[in-house]
């Protein structure tokens, strides 16, 4: 196999691993944001 | 305890540092170096291949530091802190053990070589893994901290030791090394090397910020739920 | 002199609660043979060959043996919450500690004692060159292992995966001293040039360093 192509599989899975870890953080934020703005609501129309 | 869930000023711009310097890191790694004599181009893959394995021993001394500081004060912040430095780290440690392999085999024609470094990582990411699975075969919160701190204040003693002794042993049995001790560090890729090492600082504090922001989410997520059931 | 006292009668209640049985040091022993067996069946090497593999041996039978006896020394207590029972005694709680380190090296040894020379009547190789040194390995890299095992069986004990957990967390952790007593074994046959003695110092190391640390954080692993 080419040396070239063993460089851009390093960099390509650096790439993956960092972009998938940072999509997954993304993705639990929106969650909970989702989860505590219901939960805001709730207790808003609870209150009023 | 309503926080205000929007980004800071400071996560901002930390975030767009972040992106920059990965951005400048990886121009100089790739294009602004010269290609190294001996190795060819491969040996790109040495800039952020180092910076991973700094970022994952520093995540796991912050994990040290952490867990020491949670079971002196007993304060939730110091495991928050302590859990969401383990989890990037076994990221960047995992960057670690597959960028060597992929190193090592075009230039000495060997996937695993028993390098010091690069098994010292192996032993981290395994350590990593135990200090997970004590917080997941835990239910309670404070007994999950309590425990997860004490073992990663033993795991994190153990690496130096490690370190050594596999060092020692390698040096009875040479082998191929995957370290940058064969390539003579011309100024520029001093250069690069520098710049990957404080992008990847950058992105693990850019990480560490919004796992972070997501345990406060969750703390007050559970805060609230108690909230309502009384 | 009390602290002493303390861990004197807790040695002695396990090694009583030990004798009533004899359950465990049997098991473990027939397991050891067996495994000793599996090796013998498993890899046909001639001599030479053998003494580049037989430290190793040695140690992975002793690694699986003293995943059993560790994960029996905090078991009985797990069942009838007898731990708590212990805390509420007036103890220095690390006495537990030290007196089921002790109780779990006691055992291995006399696992030692009888699988060991079976390892070499087996595979048919010469017993050590230096007997003193291959001695002083075992004990010292048994040592070791039994101090952060004893320390981890207690902390995966109050965990809810238990005993599967204990490995997970041991293994990682005493690679340096698997690799340490290796070495020194091997150097024991005979088959090592130099540089063993630096491996005794990394095993005395971290024999000092994973009895000090256990003996500090054991309090952290019971609290209530």
């Amino acid at each position: 196999m080419d040396k070239l192509f063993y460089l851009f599989l390093a960099y390509s899975i650096i790439w993956v691993l960092i972009f998938g870890y940072s999509l997954r953080l993304g993705k639990r934020q929106a969650k909970l944001q989702k989860e505590l703005e219901l939960l805001k609501e709730v207790i808003n129309s609870k209150s009023s | 305890m309503t926080e205000n869930t929007r980004p800071s000023l400071i996560e901002k711009v930390l975030a767009w540092s972040t992106f920059l310097a990965v951005f400048v890191a990886l121009y100089l790694a790739l294009v602004y170096v010269p290609t190294e004599k001996t190795m060819g181009d491969v040996q790109r893959i040495f800039y952020f291949h180092v910076a991973s394995a700094w970022v994952g021993m520093m995540a796991f001394f912050v994990v040290f530091v952490a867990s020491i500081t949670y079971l002196l004060t007993r304060r939730t912040n110091w495991d928050i802190y302590a859990h969401t430095s383990a989890e990037i780290g076994v990221v960047f440690t995992t960057i670690v053990l597959i960028t060597g392999p992929i190193w090592a085999k075009p230039i000495w024609n060997t996937w695993w070589t028993w390098d010091p470094r690069l098994t010292t990582t192996l032993i981290l990411w395994f350590l990593y893994l135990a200090y997970a699975k004590i917080r997941s075969a835990i239910g309670e919160e404070e007994k999950k901290a309590r425990l997860a701190a004490v073992f990663g204040i033993l795991a994190f003693v153990v690496v130096p030791i490690d370190f050594l002794a596999i060092r020692w042993w390698r040096t009875m049995h040479p082998g191929a090394l995957v370290t940058s001790n064969g390539i003579a560090l011309a100024p520029d890729m001093m250069l690069a090397f520098f710049a990957s090492l404080f992008a990847f600082t950058l992105l693990y504090c850019y990480f560490m910020m919004r796992s972070v922001r997501i345990e406060r989410m969750k703390a007050e997520i559970r805060w609230l739920k108690e909230g309502m059931f009384n | 002199m009390s602290f002493l006292r303390k861990v004197r009668s807790l040695l002695w209640k396990e090694i009583r609660s030990e004798l009533q049985g004899k359950e465990m040091l049997s098991t473990l022993i027939v397991f050891s043979l067996l495994v000793v067996v599996v090796f013998g069946v498993a890899i046909d090497l001639n001599k030479d060959l053998m003494g580049e593999v037989l430290p190793g041996f040695i140690w992975i039978t002793m690694i699986f043996a003293g995943i059993l006896c560790l994960n029996r020394s905090f078991a009985a207590e797990k069942q009838n919450d007898c731990l708590y029972g212990l805390m509420l005694c007036p103890l220095d709680r690390s006495a537990i500690y030290v007196a089921k380190t002790i109780m779990n090296l006691l055992l291995m040894i006399i696992v030692e004692g009888v699988t060991i020379p079976l390892f070499f009547i087996i595979f048919n190789y010469p017993g050590p060159q230096q007997l003193g040194m291959f001695v002083i390995v075992l004990l010292l890299g048994t040592y070791c292992f039994m101090a952060v095992g004893t320390f981890l069986a207690a902390l995966s004990s109050a965990t809810k995966t238990g005993e599967i957990l204990m490995p997970i967390l041991l293994i990682p952790l005493i690679i340096p001293v698997l690799l340490s007593a290796v070495i020194v074994t091997k150097a024991s046959f005979g088959l090592v040039g130099s540089g063993a003695d630096l491996f005794l110092k990394i095993l005395v190391v971290y024999g000092v360093v994973f009895t000090v640390l256990p003996l500090l954080l054991f309090d952290y692993l019971l609290e209530v």
